[in-house]
């Protein structure tokens, strides 16, 4: 061990990685970082209480949220019943200060007081004087750190070591709006906002049952955003409940600013292009979920949830397939995965063909091919990447600017250039309708993570098809169903409910009668089936 | 990276069970069974039940004697030495079927689509893809067979019913073909192909859930298969004379092209021969992880990884060694196991037979 120890040293294998080169030169550490009070790091629990007094407290929550060079922490010190010190302390923005003008400041400084109430007030307090719903109290830093951080009001008062913590929480937030990505024709038109009270009421309204369960957890990041965990008690797996819990306990980031950072800090392979989880901004569609025994997870400040376990059927089937008839329902489906199919082959058949099995195609079929490429300068593969790319390029400037300008891209794109091409011998006409076709196959997806997988299967395929003809596209086309096929969501396998079989009669690529519906999805073996 | 056994269901396992029996029989027939005439529609089917009443016998002594696994009941009945020995063979069975399957599309391959192309530069393909399958794993394989059986039988189906129009019965002629002595020969030789399907099961039946569902899935698949097999020879039987059929190369490809039509975009038999390219991909890699299972369970070996990838590289040696240089001493080991690898049961039904002449184990070992 020795030996190999001393030529990883030597190979520079055992150096450590000088982060914050921009901030530490040679000279030391800049005068303004050496200064600064260093934070305890995360992971840290700052077990130290509160004082008894109450100017003590005060300079110690000012000194933790840099109140000399951090003006949105206010302190408001008044005096309960006209006799008791107090302070309340809370941050400018996140609470509503006509809550706190009118049954923190106004009850507490109206309040009568006996005068031979003693310290601890805080019982007394939280039961005669402050009339807020939501009130606790709390000994420890952390707590109190926490509440104020978020929007409570935290108020100290003279020779108490407990804080009164009360729910003053009113910051801005977007209203519920319709879904900007989940359109459905029949169905509810509400989508997921940014604030996490709002998601889970949402939630409650479309579940009113007494088992349903919303733990709230820190999502794991330096940013301390709150993250609900939201099961049916009597219904979901407590193994999986379990496994959520763990993999959230388990995340430790800078800083997690959405749910598809806390996505893929949770996955079990987070380097697969194919998404293991559920993302939708759909509450029908996580209700339905958790209805079946599934968790869902949401966060502070992203309008989406992530539903577990998540398998390819779950992810091909949307919402509306429900709240359509059977048979239109089934249609839809079958439309939906042949759109999927020809997304994913349909270039790289192609290309085999046109490569390596001309003879499979008819004499007037590869007359027109010959004719269309008759001045194109490109080789038929590269031409084809090229406008796969081309494709991407107008769908991420159609995604990535406003509402109107995103359409006209999409017609200039699709359109104009499309026939500009064409006319410059830059690509042939039938490969332009063969990448298109398979755009708008991958259109047909639901899930855009899905979408986005289906495009690298499909280069994938395109380059076996290139190399190798259909051999190649038969190889790749084993190898990734095998890929999924070994693919796991939180345990249940990618592929069920057909491989490996279990009885759950959705989802599947065809729906039954909704009276078939009844029982939970077994393969995460819920409590209904065990 | 290790790759553990994993478990499978009854479904998986009658899908790999069933495509390897039949990629391995329907695929092998040789052009001398047609010479004196066509009675294969009689006799595969009868060499593949051959082949399951064997494996039927053997997984009757598991349970008996409450064995988990093929080798493990060699290994009981024989003895140490006496089974790792047979355990061997069997290694070697598997690892031979996949090696004949390997080289029997890849020269399908050559001679119809890529006739240009080195054999080598074709094979390469189908080894990477069996080698990511074993790498997946068991549970890899046995889902992908369950996701690709309906298309392998679409595909059959297409196979029997594109030609029926050119079908005739008068092509039956003369009935049954052959003497009894020479269908017993060539019901024996698919017995030996079909075998290494039929014990497959029987070796990975702790991982399909116990010797009871690995029965039922064996059952199942086996008698489909030859149902099955036995109708695609039919149909062969009833579309080309007897005396064509013994010079024709791969009559089941030549099914297709009966009805050739100038198709937009697709030929049936083109794409229908890379869809049963598939299936011989998964067979193959069903093959290559049992021979490596046998191998790890014979020397206990915690990693099958390198085992298994030794036995792909072995299979492309295979490849190299048949059409680069040794082509005829190749065909003459093959002419001599189609005549006597029917030989490579009885050390199974031998140890079969001690097994249930032996005490039956308790109960509680039974865990079939």
């Amino acid at each position: 061990m020795k030996i190999l120890d001393k030529l990883a040293e030597a190979l520079g294998f055992n150096a450590t990685s000088g982060e914050f080169e921009l901030l530490e030169t040679e000279r030391g550490t800049p005068a303004f970082l050496a200064n600064r009070d260093e934070t305890p790091p995360r992971g840290h629990e700052d077990e130290s209480e509160l004082s008894g007094s109450l100017e003590k407290n005060v300079n110690a929550i000012r000194v933790e949220f840099r109140s000399d060079i951090n003006p949105d922490l206010i302190v408001r010190r008044f005096l309960i019943g006209g006799r008791l010190p107090a302070a309340a302390v809370f941050m400018n923005g996140m609470a509503k200060s006509d809550i706190i003008n009118d049954f923190i400041i106004r009850d507490g400084m109206r309040a009568h007081i006996g005068e031979d109430a003693g310290p601890p007030h805080t019982e007394l307090l939280m039961e005669r004087v402050f009339t807020m719903s939501d009130v606790e109290s709390a000994q420890r830093w952390t707590a109190v750190r926490a509440a104020v951080s978020e929007g409570r009001t935290a108020v100290f008062t003279e020779g108490d070591v407990r804080a009164i913590l009360m729910d003053t929480r009113g910051y801005e937030h977007r209203a519920v709006s319709m879904p900007e990505n989940e359109k459905v024709v029949r169905g509810p038109q509400e989508g997921f906002t940014e604030n996490l009270r709002t998601n889970i009421t949402l939630l409650r309204r479309m579940i009113r049952r007494e088992d349903l369960v919303c733990e709230m957890r820190s999502s794991g990041g330096g940013n301390n955003l709150k993250a609900a965990i939201i099961y049916l008690e009597g219904s979901a797996n407590a193994a999986l409940v379990e496994e959520v819990k763990r993999r959230l306990a388990r995340v430790d980031a800078r800083s997690i600013m959405s749910m598809g950072v806390l996505e893929q800090l949770t996955e079990a392979h987070a380097h697969s292009p194919i998404p293991q989880l559920l993302s939708t901004e759909r509450p029908d569609r996580v209700a339905s979920h958790i209805m079946q025994g599934h968790v869902a997870v949401l966060m502070e400040g992203s309008p989406f949830a992530n539903v577990m376990p998540a398998t390819f059927f779950t992810l091909m089937a949307s919402p509306e397939d429900a709240y359509l008839r059977c048979a239109p329902g089934n249609v839809l489906r079958v439309v939906r995965y042949v759109g999927a199919a020809l997304s994913v082959l349909l270039p790289a058949y192609f290309l085999a063909l046109a490569l390596y099995h001309q003879g499979m195609m008819s004499t007037e079929v590869l007359n027109t091919i010959v004719v269309s490429r008759k001045m194109v300068f490109a080789p038929i593969g590269v031409e084809l990447v090229f406008l796969l790319l081309v494709f991407q390029l107008i769908r991420e400037a159609g995604l990535r600017v406003p509402g109107s300008i995103g359409q006209a891209i999409g017609i200039i794109g699709g359109l104009i250039m499309g026939q500009a091409a064409v006319s410059a011998n830059l690509v042939s006409s039938v490969l332009l309708i063969v990448v298109a076709m398979s755009g708008l196959g991958n259109f047909c997806i639901p899930d855009y993570s899905m979408q986005l997988a289906a495009s690298y299967v499909r280069l994938i395929f395109v380059a076996a098809s290139w190399l190798a003809g259909l051999l190649g596209l038969a190889c790749a086309v084993t190898a990734a169903v095998g890929y999924m096929a070994t693919l796991k969501s939180y345990g249940v396998p990618f592929l069920a409910p057909y491989a490996p079989k279990t009885t759950a009669q959705r989802p599947a690529i065809l729906r039954g009668r909704i009276t078939m519906h009844r029982r939970a999805s077994d393969y995460s073996n819920t409590r209904e089936e065990s | 990276m290790e790759r553990s056994e994993g478990k499978i269901g009854r479904q998986e396992t009658a899908a790999l069970t069933g495509i390897a029996a039949y990629i391995s029989t329907v695929f092998t027939v040789p052009k001398e069974a047609y010479v004196n005439g066509n009675s294969s529609y009689i006799w595969l089917p009868v060499g593949i039940l051959a082949a399951l009443a064997v494996t039927l016998v053997a997984m009757l002594a598991m349970r008996r004697r409450g064995m988990q696994t093929l080798d493990g009941l060699l290994n009981d009945s024989l003895g140490g030495v006496a089974g790792r020995a047979v355990t061997l063979s069997l290694m070697l069975l598997m690892f031979w079927n996949a090696a004949t399957i390997a080289c029997t599309f890849i020269d399908m391959t050559h001679a119809f689509e890529y006739s240009t192309s080195g054999y080598w530069n074709i094979a390469i393909w189908g080894l990477i893809t069996v080698l990511v399958l074993n790498i997946l794993g068991f549970e890899g394989i046995a889902r992908t067979a369950k996701c690709m059986l309906l298309l392998l039988l679409l595909t059959f189906a297409a196979t029997v019913l594109l030609p029926l129009k050119a079908a005739s019965t008068a092509r039956l002629h003369p009935f049954p073909g052959n003497t009894a002595g020479e269908m017993a020969r060539f019901a024996l030789s698919s017995a030996y192909h079909a075998f290494g399907a039929t014990a497959a099961a029987a070796v990975i039946a702790r991982g399909a859930q116990g010797v009871r569902f690995a029965k039922s899935s064996c059952v199942i698949a086996t008698v489909a298969t030859a149902v099955l097999a036995g109708i695609t020879q039919l149909v062969i039987a009833v579309t080309f004379q007897y005396k064509d059929l013994s010079a024709i190369y791969m009559p089941i490809y030549r099914l297709d092209m009966m009805l050739v039509r100038e198709g937009y975009f697709f030929r049936p038999d083109t794409i229908l021969l890379f869809l049963w390219l598939i299936g011989s991909l998964i067979a193959a890699a069903y093959y290559l992880y049992v021979a490596s299972l046998l191998w790890r369970r014979a020397f206990p070996i915690k990693n099958g990884l390198p085992v298994v990838a030794l036995l792909c590289v072995l299979t492309g040696c295979m490849v190299l060694l048949k059409y680069e240089a040794y082509y005829e001493e190749c065909m003459a080991i093959n002419a001599f196991l189609e005549s006597w690898g029917w030989a490579i049961m009885l050390p199974t039904l031998a140890a079969a037979a001690i097994g249930l002449f032996k005490k039956p184990a308790s109960k509680e070992a039974d865990a079939g």
